[in-house]
Parts: C-alpha cells; structure tokens; sequence
C-alpha cells in the first residue's frame, strides 16, 4: 500500500544522520500522500505493519481519525493499541505531535483499562528513563483516577519514574543533535520543537503530582501518595501564585502525614511564604486535625472531626479522614516503643484509646488482635509475649536493625550506583544551563562586579549584591526540599 | 494585667502542721506584707488558722485599711465564729473610715495648693503623702495614680528612684509581675553609684526575683535570688524575709542549675552563704543532692513543703519546682546505670499513693529523661545508644537524602529553566493571569487574608 515504504531497504540503521534525511524526507511525502490522493484507511491501517513501518502507520492513524466516515471509531481504537504495543521508538521520534495526540484519543472512559494498559506500555517504550513529562503522562493519569482504574502494573511503572525534565526548557537541545540517535538522552528528543511533545503548562505539572498522589492512594501506598502531593504543594512559585489544586494536595498532604508517620506534615523551609500562608488560612481544619491527633485526647479529636465533617465531604477527603481516625489509636501504640521496651497489654489497653469510640479498647484480645494486626503489616517492629502469670506483653524491637558488615557493604554499593545513575543527569543540567546566553551574561556580571569591588577590602569584596534589575526570586529552589 | 490569674486562683489548704514559728517568723517582715502573710496563712493553714487571724485583725487594726481588717474578722468568723476578735468592731470601722475620708480630703486640698502655687517639689511631697495615705487605707490604684503622677515632678536621682520604687511596691500587691519587674528593671538602669544607693539596689534586686519567680522563669529568678546581698535586708523586709531570700533561692537553684553550679554558686558563695545559714535545711538538701544522695534531698524537702505552702509567693509555684527538682533527683540518679529495678525506683523515689512509672513515662514522653521502661521485669533502663547502628543509619540516610534532594533540586531547576513556576498575579496587570484554565484557578493570598480579617478568621 505505502508507495513510499520506510525505512528503505537499503538504508544502513547505523548510520544516525542518514536514517535522520531519509526519515525527513519520508515525513514530507507522507503529507503530500494524503493531500493529493484518496486513501482508503481502513484497508491502509490492515495492510501497513505498525512494529516496521511505525511512522507510516501513525500518519495513518493520524489520518484516518481525522476522516472518522472510513473507519469505525471501535476499530480505530484496536489500531492505535495494536500500534502503541508494537511501535518502533526511533521512527516514532519523528512522528511530531501525532504521537500524544493519538494516545490522549484512546484515552476514554469506557476503554480506559486497555488504553491505560497500552498508552503506559508506549510512553515507557518512547522513553525508558521516564524523565520527561508529557501531556500524555497528565491524560494518562487522570484517565486513571476518574475511571479507578489503578491497577495496571505499566501505570504503576510510568508514575514511579521521577520526572526530571520538562518541554520547554532552555537550551534543552544541543546544536546538531539528531533524533535517530538512540543513545541520545529523553530530554534531548522530546522537544517541544520536534513537535513531539508539546509544552506542558504549570498546571500540567500540578495536576500530574496530583493525580499520581490520588492514583498511590487508591493503591494504599501511603509514601508515594506523601512524595507526589509534597511535590505537589511545594511546587515553585512567582509573584506569590498558589493554585487551588496546591491547596487540594496540601490538604490530602496534612492527612497522608498522618496516616505515614503519624504526625502533622512539616513543610521545608524553602517553599514559597505565599504558599505557606494561603496553606495556613485553607487549611485551618486539616491543621487543628493535626495537633488533635499528635495530643493524647480522643475524644477531642473525634469530636473536631465530626465538626468538620462537611469541609472533609467538600474536599472530598472524608474517607481520608476516616482513615486517619481509624490509624490514631496504632499511632500511640507505636509511640508507646519511645517509653517502654516491654509493656503488657493490659498496660497499652489503659494508655491508648480509638479514635473511632473515644474509649479504651473493650477487652485485652481486642488489643492483641490489633497489635498483631500492626506486626503482621509491618507497621510496628515488636512481638508478643506471654509471662509465667499467663499475662500477655508486647516487647517492641528496634526501628532499624543492625547490618552485618557485608549487609552494610551491599546498601552502600546500592547507593553508590544510584548515586552513579544521577551524574550523567547533573552533568546534562550543567551543561544546558551553561551554554546558555543569559547564563553567560550573568557569570560576566558577576565578574565584572567582582572586578568593581576588587579594591574593596574584607566581606563586601566578595558580597555579590544583586543588582538592581537583577530578578529576585520569591523563593529559595535551592533550599531543602523535604 | 500580667499573671492576675495567680491572684484568682483558689489557695491551696494545708492540712499538715507547718514547722514555723508564727511570731518569729512575722518577726522578719515590714509593712502591709505582714497583714498580707498573716491573712494568707489563715486561709490555707489547717493548724494555724485561728492563730494566724487573730494576729490578722490585730495587725489590721494598727493600720488604716477597713475592708482588710474586715476581710480578716470575715475569714476568722468562718473557722472560729466563737473567738472575740471575730466580730467587727464598728466603732472602729467607722471611726477609722472617718479618718480616713478627713485625712484624704486634708491632703487633697493641701495637693490642690501646692498645685495653685506651682512648686514642684511640694506638688510632689503633697502626691507622695496623698499617695502614701491611700497606700496604707488600701486604695491601691489610687495610690498607683498619685505615685504615677509624681514621676512629672521629680528633681532629683534619689527621688526618681523613690517613685519608681513606690510604683513597684503597688504593683507587686497587685500581683501585676511583668509591670513590678518592668518598673523595677528600669529602676536599675537609673541608679548612677550602687555603693551610694546600695539599699536600693537590694530592694531592687528582690522585687525582681519575687517577680520574675512569679512569672515562672525559674533559672532567671534563680539568677536574681543569688545576687541579692545578706546586708541591708530591712530595706526589703517588706517584701520578703532574708529566710525567704535562701528558701526561694535555695529551691529554685536546686531546681534549675546542675550539680557543679549548685556547689560553686550555692554552697561556696559566701554572701548566700549567709542566708543559708538562716535555713540550715535547705543547704542540706542542696548538700545531699550535691553528694547524689537524691532521696534525702527529696525526704528534707517534703518535711518543709507544708511551710513552703503558706509562703504567700511560693505557694503557686510550690508543685512545679518539686517537681522540677524530683525529676532531676530521678535523671542524675540514673547516670551511673545502664539498668536499674523499678522496685529499687520505687524505694528511691516512690510517693505514697502515687504510680512512679507513670511519672518516668511523662517524664520519657516529654523527652527529659532518655530511659525506657520495662514494664514485664520491672526495670529501667537507660536509652542505648549502639553506636554502630546509629552509625549505619546515619551513613544510609545521609545518602539517601543526597540522592532525594540532588534529584529534586534537578528538578525544580527544570521547571525553572521550562518556566513552569505558578505565577500569581503582578501588581496593576489586568485580566486573568496566563495560569488561569478549567482545571486550575489562582489562589490571590492578599485577597484571601483580607477576607479571614473581615470574616474573623473562621473556616
């Protein structure tokens, strides 16, 4: 069918600059293709290989949904999916923004598991690092949090990779970079200018934090849900802007500290003051949750929560709440290991109350189904025990064991080679951020001023003062994040 | 009003017999204090109350102040209805009240001459009599107003120093500590020689320890009680006794100061040495907890605290300064151990009545003592620090954090770099700023803050 097959027989894959021209030109007259002659997709679509002829397949598909009287939309989904599971990445690199525009059309409700399932699977393919967002990262995970379909392992896989890099940064491509080239780094051909992947907008970026924060939380994985809804409430800001979906996750951030650690959140001291301030007024009844859960009284924090019911309801953070009054009672049971080594269950019984009847546990068995309950899900380290009386104990074991020598050896070459995968990372930055203009300009005003001051003696020789169109940052990046 | 609460707050009744001696120990205090103590004792003192009240009305009926004379025969009426002293003599109240009235009338008219005349020294002598009078018939913020006043007409140091000192007077009866230690403080910086006003400076340095005490800064007070000197304590005899001066001072280093401080500053110092003579029992105490013999430290105490309890400053403060100095006993008794039995705890440091491993545990809770308890074999023992797992968690978390924090800052430097920061709106730019869209708005914090104040900040 494709008069113009690629990639052409007798182009060498090796050779990076070639592929890059023939590709090119492939592009350019699969354009003509379909301005100039009637093309009966359907036939197309069946006919074309997409793992072979990955680019001509997509400007099919591109095609064939533009024109949806030739091909049924159901079968249309069952091409992209055929597509996305089998694609060829480098071609694919040259399929401009048809790529996320054919993922965000499978990404409907009611085909939202497969299409999840293959969108995961083809962003993974596209970029194995997963460091660069992309608008179809966004759709995918919203996708999934409004179809509560959670479950895929390649969904799971996507939001677990750290987003690093973003469309549309400056000095992202080096000069003479060729998209063919597979060695090549995710940030340096997911371009905005290929067309690729467009520019995501800061909301994008938000509302990705957000949603794998909600996508962690439906998989109870309270940590990942912590990570992403910290990114997200602590996203940087200028001129003072906070964003309501920064308010929402603070607000599930405050509850998921405690379900986590069992304390109020502690935000890092180098986020936004503005941020902090609009957190602190909003966030009132999260906050007063918070300290009645740290404090020692049940009945009080019971009592806060049903006063709030309706802001929880609102928020839709009622079962969040919930589920917090419900991990109260554990909380204290844990805190109990900071006093005690071995505490008798009648003990712990008298000392720590639920948050769900604002009472003692009923009897001791209700104790050890609980405390047992904590051991098994690992949410406490410690034992049971019984005494010659027959009088049940619970003898809490250190937080952190201690390694063996070669155990302790292994985790630090663990790290080390972690650390060694983050480098080329840094190196990348480094390298972006100093061949750039404005960079530049700011290391020759920096030395000039040095120059200036030169004859200035003590602490102002080396004080650089900003100057006075220099712009000052509302916050500090660099300052601790967590 | 600054820790009026104190002054509100229902007094604590004695049921044990206190060691004092009610004449000697009144024998130490001046002016209205005696009266103040007496009534104070009365209504706290199971086994001196009768005692105490008598002396009250009689020592109130030296003086001009009606309502506290009638304040005592009230108190005394309640626990001995049958003592003559009991009934209010109204011939006395009237007669005293018309003295009173005459006396104040008298040196209001002889103020408003002196006024008519514009002599400032005589202005000021008219308000300090007036002052003075009202003082002693028990209009304290009266007296607080003339001795305000006369502040405009001071001439000289020593009469700056005067009023100030008569304006801390009335506020010390008031109860008013950060306003008496304010005043007193500012009193200190006025005195030009300490030699020449050495007097002063003593009175100075008491208020401002009663003061400070009052408002709960133990080791602050503690500082202010050890400089106080032996000599020229009839110069604050109206506020507290030498006695006072080690038993505050005693207590209160005892509370707040380590072993080493409490033997250099305490017992070695010679000038309180002078008052610890006068109350050999708490150099004991601060002797036997120099010497880690912790429950005699604890024993002594407890045989004075019903004392301690009818000291009109001490009282409110009496339970937490135990405290402090039991937790303390318990903390520096640990030391040499790494494990000690809870039985030999309870021998140490039991109180009737009262659970021990409930007071370790707040004590562990609030983080001043680094032990845990074993409640299955009855033992404490002392937080281990296993180094080499600390080490290993150390080590661990330190690279983890760098590997969190390099990836993160990679991060936001991306966003920087992409211009992806949430960009609220400038100052004077119109419309909707760019980050406006269906899925997010714009949160304005000015906008927000303003409308907490208004609606009074409810969510």
């Amino acid at each position: 069918m494709d008069p113009y097959p690629f990639p052409p027989p007798a182009l060498d894959p090796s050779n990076n600059e070639k592929y890059h021209q023939a590709i090119k030109a492939h592009s350019d007259k699969l354009i003509s293709l379909a301005n100039e002659s009637k093309i009966n997709y359907n036939h197309a679509l069946k006919s074309v290989d997409p793992a072979k002829n990955s680019i001509s397949f997509l400007a099919l598909l591109v095609f064939a949904s533009e024109n949806p009287k030739d091909v049924h939309p159901a079968e249309l989904s069952d091409h992209i999916i055929r597509f996305l599971v089998s694609f060829d990445p480098r071609q694919v690199r040259y399929g401009g923004p048809s790529f996320i525009n054919i993922c965000n059309t499978l990404l409907t409700p009611h085909l939202s598991s497969i299409a999840i399932d293959a969108v995961a699977m083809a962003l993974q393919k596209l970029d194995p690092s997963g460091s660069v967002l992309t608008l179809a990262h966004v759709s995918l995970v919203e996708t999934a949090v409004r179809t509560y379909d959670t479950e895929s392992i390649s969904l799971l896989d996507v939001i677990s990779k750290k987003i690093l890099f973003y469309p549309g940064m400056l000095n992202q491509v080096p000069k003479g970079t060729l998209a063919a080239d597979m060695s090549l780094p995710a940030p340096h051909f997911m371009t905005s200018n290929s067309g690729l992947n467009p520019n995501v907008k800061p909301s994008d970026v938000i509302r990705y934090d957000y949603f794998c924060g909600m996508i962690y939380l439906m998989r109870r994985d309270w940590q990942g849900a912590y990570d992403c809804w910290m990114r997200c409430a602590t996203h940087p800001s200028k001129d003072g802007g906070v964003s309501q979906v920064m308010v929402n996750a603070y607000k599930k951030l405050s509850l998921m500290s405690l379900l986590l650690k069992g304390r109020a959140v502690k935000l890092p001291s180098g986020m936004s003051g503005s941020a902090k301030r609009v957190y602190d007024i909003m966030g009132k009844p999260y906050t007063g949750l918070a300290a009645l859960f740290e404090a020692m009284n049940a009945k009080a924090l019971i009592k806060h929560a049903n006063d709030c019911q309706k802001i929880w309801d609102q928020d839709q953070n009622l079962s969040m709440v919930t589920e917090c009054l419900a991990s109260y009672q554990k909380w204290k049971i844990i805190d109990l290991r900071d006093i005690y080594t071995k505490v008798f269950l009648s003990e712990v019984r008298s000392q720590t109350q639920s948050a769900i009847t604002g009472q003692e546990l009923a009897s001791e068995d209700e104790v050890e189904e609980l405390v047992t309950d904590m051991i098994s899900s690992g949410m406490l380290r410690g034992h049971l025990g019984t005494t010659d009386g027959s009088r049940t104990y619970l003898e809490f074991l250190p937080e952190n064991p201690a390694l063996s020598e070669e155990q302790y050896y292994e985790e630090l070459v663990a790290s080390s080679q972690r650390l060694k995968l983050v480098e080329p990372l840094w190196r990348m930055a480094d390298d972006r951020v100093s061949t750039s203009k404005e960079h530049i300009k700011h290391l020759v005003r920096m030395e000039y001023n040095t120059k200036k001051r030169g004859n200035t003696t003590g602490f102002s020789a080396g004080f650089m003062d900003p100057g006075f169109e220099d712009p000052m940052e509302d916050e500090d990046l660099m300052g601790d994040s967590y | 009003m600054a820790n009026s609460t104190d002054h509100s707050q229902e007094p604590i009744i004695v049921q044990e017999t206190p060691k004092l001696d009610l004449d000697l120990y009144m024998q130490n205090y001046k002016g209205r204090t005696r009266c103040e103590r007496l009534i104070f004792i009365g209504a706290c003192s199971v086994a001196l109350r009768v005692e105490a009240l008598k002396a009250a009305v009689s020592e109130a009926k030296q003086g001009k102040d009606v309502s506290r004379y009638k304040k005592a025969c009230a108190l005394l009426q309640q626990v001995a209805p049958s003592e003559p002293e009991a009934q209010v003599d109204s011939e006395w109240v009237s007669r005293v009240n018309h003295e009173n009235n005459s006396e104040s009338k008298r040196l209001s008219d002889q103020l408003s001459g002196y006024k008519h005349n514009l002599i400032k020294e005589s202005i000021r002598m008219g308000l300090d009599e007036l002052g003075k009078h009202l003082e002693y018939t028990g209009d304290l913020n009266g007296a607080l107003e003339m001795y305000t006043k006369m502040r405009a007409d001071v001439s000289t140091t020593k009469q700056l120093l005067e009023t100030h000192m008569l304006i801390s007077r009335i506020h010390l009866q008031n109860r008013e500590w950060s306003t008496a230690l304010g005043t007193a403080t500012k009193l200190t910086g006025q005195v030009p020689d300490e030699k020449e006003f050495a007097p002063f400076v003593q009175w100075v340095r008491v208020v401002q320890a009663v003061c400070t005490l009052g408002t709960n800064n133990y080791e602050q007070a503690a500082q202010h009680f050890l400089k106080v000197n032996s000599e020229s304590h009839n110069m604050y005899s109206n506020v507290a006794s030498p006695n006072d001066i080690a038993i505050y001072g005693g207590l209160l280093a005892l509370a707040t100061m380590d072993r080493d401080q409490l033997q250099n500053r305490v017992l070695d110092d010679q000038n309180f040495r002078t008052f610890l003579e006068l109350e050999p029992h708490i150099r004991r105490a601060i002797g036997m907890f120099v010497n880690s013999r912790f429950s005699s430290c604890l024993s002594i105490l407890e045989a004075y605290k019903p004392d301690y309890l009818l000291d009109i400053y001490l009282q409110p403060h009496v339970k937490a300064i135990y405290s402090l100095i039991r937790r303390k006993c318990i903390v520096q008794y640990m030391i040499p151990f790494s494990c000690v039995t809870m039985d030999r705890m309870q021998e140490q440091f039991g109180h009737d009545g009262e659970s021990l491993e409930e007071e370790l545990a707040q004590m562990i809770r609030s983080g001043d003592f680094k032990a845990r308890i074993n409640s299955v074999d009855r033992v404490l023992t002392r937080e281990r620090t296993e180094p080499r797992m600390k080490m290993q968690a150390k080590g661990l978390d330190a690279i983890n954090m760098y590997e969190k924090e390099a990836l993160e800052r990679l991060r936001k430097m991306s966003i920087a770099a992409a211009e992806l920061e949430v960009r609220g709106m400038r100052k004077g730019s119109v419309g909707l700023p760019s980050f406006q869209n269906i899925h997010d708005k714009l949160i304005n914090p000015a906008e927000l803050m303003a409308s907490q104040e208004q609606g009074g900040g409810g969510m």
